[in-house]
């Protein structure tokens, strides 16, 4: 094979693998070198697993030579959030924290990527406990975005987004409570895919919210994000929130063909609440005419005002968070980061009304997206207001001041998906949400992936290392 | 928390600290009362578009909308 196995999709080297032309060492070891060769500008890894990830892949190697193929992950590395338990791995939410915390068992989505066979390169960077933000005094240095290393990648999965755009993981796994896949995602220019709330089990997640929390794929292409689904979605009893809903072949359901299929714009999201810079405007208008000349009908739709989903999401994930490390925050403050205790403190005072309140709300507006979602398909939207921010340029204060453009979905917790819509003058990359009904995940990846095929966005990589 | 009607006094922030059994150093202190005013105007935004009549609280799940 040649030198650039980093940059196969999982589609292309599902397909290798299977047909045995491509061995999962070969593979392994390739991930293994780009991650020497570009971790130490990106810092996506605080842990790598190098002689367990050579170790499996081996041994799939040799199961699939004696005919024992397990589907499309078999043989795929993968790389995963470092709030997700994977037992007899140190998992430390990148906080000084749990710096020392190795979980005995692995997570719900780590069993099922086991179970198909995948192969875990390590744990990845993130946002202090998947909320604090990048800040100098973690116990690692913060992510890169491999488009400037000048920028951040975004956050909370920021070492997610920033592995698969480098090349140094062919997918991985984030958490997302208001956009932490898909916000870092968009920034990336990767797929960054939230499904329904209940759909992909949280058991062995370190919790942010118990009410808002997800896991979701990161990778380079739609059709991997549906494989990557495919494998981790399902019912899992060990999750109160887990919904025992049928699992679709979300992969087959990429037809390519979005002809006929009702498509609402969701405009005032990035034109009025926040508006988004002129470049990012004018790029998702060439993204809808794109749409439209596929064959859907697109038609403008009005939701609440972004703020109302962002204020109902905040007053439920603030006290569920510090409810989370209450005792910690009491007893040892010094072990978590400035911007986390910043984020998190003011939960310890928000009113218990307030929080059954944003719960109600909830309710009204998860009420009001299904009643909307009766009548299309499908929404789309931006999925940022500008491209990723230099590292000098993020702002604490920015979690209570800027509503994030990916919340909505997150309350109402139907699917949404983040993709490449495109790329500034400068090369940074533009993103777009595709949203839709609850568990119809299905439509939502139909519609990113046709858009993805008719585009050349995935044709472009970032030349870092 | 503040409703709509008051503004919470860094004395009274201090109170309600004490009550949660919370003790923050002055600069964690000084990013607390920065970042009130912006939780509470949350608050304040969730509470004025909700009334009585409206669905009770429930547990949330997407099995129950769908």
């Amino acid at each position: 094979m040649g030198t650039d196995l980093h940059l196969l999709t999982i589609s292309e080297a599902s397909r290798l693998i299977a047909a045995r032309e491509l061995s999962p060492v070969e593979l392994t070891r390739a991930f293994l070198d780009r991650m020497e060769a570009a971790d130490p500008v990106l810092h996506c890894y605080l842990t790598c697993t190098a002689a367990a990830a050579l170790a499996a892949a081996q041994r799939a190697e040799e199961e699939i030579a004696a005919g024992a193929y397990r589907g499309a992950m078999h043989g795929i590395p993968y790389a995963v959030k470092d709030n997700i338990d994977c037992a007899g791995i140190r998992t430390t939410g990148n906080s000084r924290l749990l710096v020392d915390n190795v979980p005995k068992a692995d997570a719900a989505v780590i069993e099922k990527l086991e179970a198909a066979g995948a192969i875990l390169l390590g744990k990845l960077s993130c946002d202090e406990l998947a909320h604090g933000g990048p800040s100098d005094d973690l116990p690692w240095p913060a992510p890169r975005n491999p488009w400037d290393t000048s920028r951040i990648p975004g956050g909370s999965s920021s070492g997610s987004a920033a592995a698969v755009a480098g090349g140094l993981a062919m997918c991985a796994l984030g958490t997302d409570t208001g956009g932490s896949v898909r916000s870092p995602a968009g920034y990336c220019g990767v797929v960054g895919l939230k499904a329904t709330y209940g759909r992909v089990s949280r058991r062995g997640i370190i919790p942010n919210s118990f009410s808002l929390d997800h896991c979701g794929p990161m990778t380079w292409t739609v059709a991997d994000a549906a494989m990557m689904l495919g494998a981790v979605a399902g019912f899992d009893a060990g999750d109160p929130s887990s919904a025992d809903v049928p699992v679709a072949d979300f992969a087959a359901a990429l037809s390519g063909d979005i002809r006929g299929l009702r498509i609402g714009v969701v405009r005032h999201f990035y034109e009025d609440d926040l508006p988004a810079s002129p470049a990012v405007r004018a790029n998702m208008e060439v993204a809808l005419a794109t749409l439209a000349g596929l064959g859907a009908e697109l038609e403008d739709v009005r939701m609440r005002p972004l703020d109302e989903y962002a204020a109902c999401k905040m007053m439920i994930q603030m006290p569920e968070l510090y409810a989370v490390f209450e005792e910690d925050l009491k007893a040892r403050p010094e072990s978590f980061g400035e911007v986390f205790r910043y984020r998190v403190t003011p939960g310890a005072l928000v009113r218990g009304v307030d929080y059954v309140q944003a719960q109600r709300k909830r309710r009204l507006l998860a009420d009001e997206y299904r009643d909307l979602m009766g009548r299309y398909d499908a929404l789309v939207t931006s999925g940022i207001y500008g491209p990723a921010p230099t590292t000098q340029r993020f702002e604490r204060k920015g979690k209570f001041t800027k509503p994030s453009i990916t919340v909505a979905f997150s309350v109402t917790g139907g699917p949404a998906v983040s993709i490449c819509n495109g790329f500034t003058d400068s090369g940074l990359p533009f993103a777009m949400q595709v949203a839709g009904k609850a568990f119809d995940e299905a439509t939502v990846l139909r519609v990113a992936d046709a858009y993805e095929r008719a585009t050349p966005w995935r044709a472009r990589r970032p030349a870092v290392a | 928390m503040a409703d709509e009607h008051t503004t919470v006094s860094a004395e009274e922030v201090a109170t309600m600290l004490r009550r949660a059994g919370l003790e923050l150093n002055p600069e964690d202190f000084a990013a607390l009362i920065d970042a009130l005013p912006h939780v509470e105007a949350k608050a304040r935004l969730v509470r004025d578009r909700i009334s009585r009549g409206d669905e009770p609280a429930s547990t949330y799940s997407v099995e129950q909308v769908d």
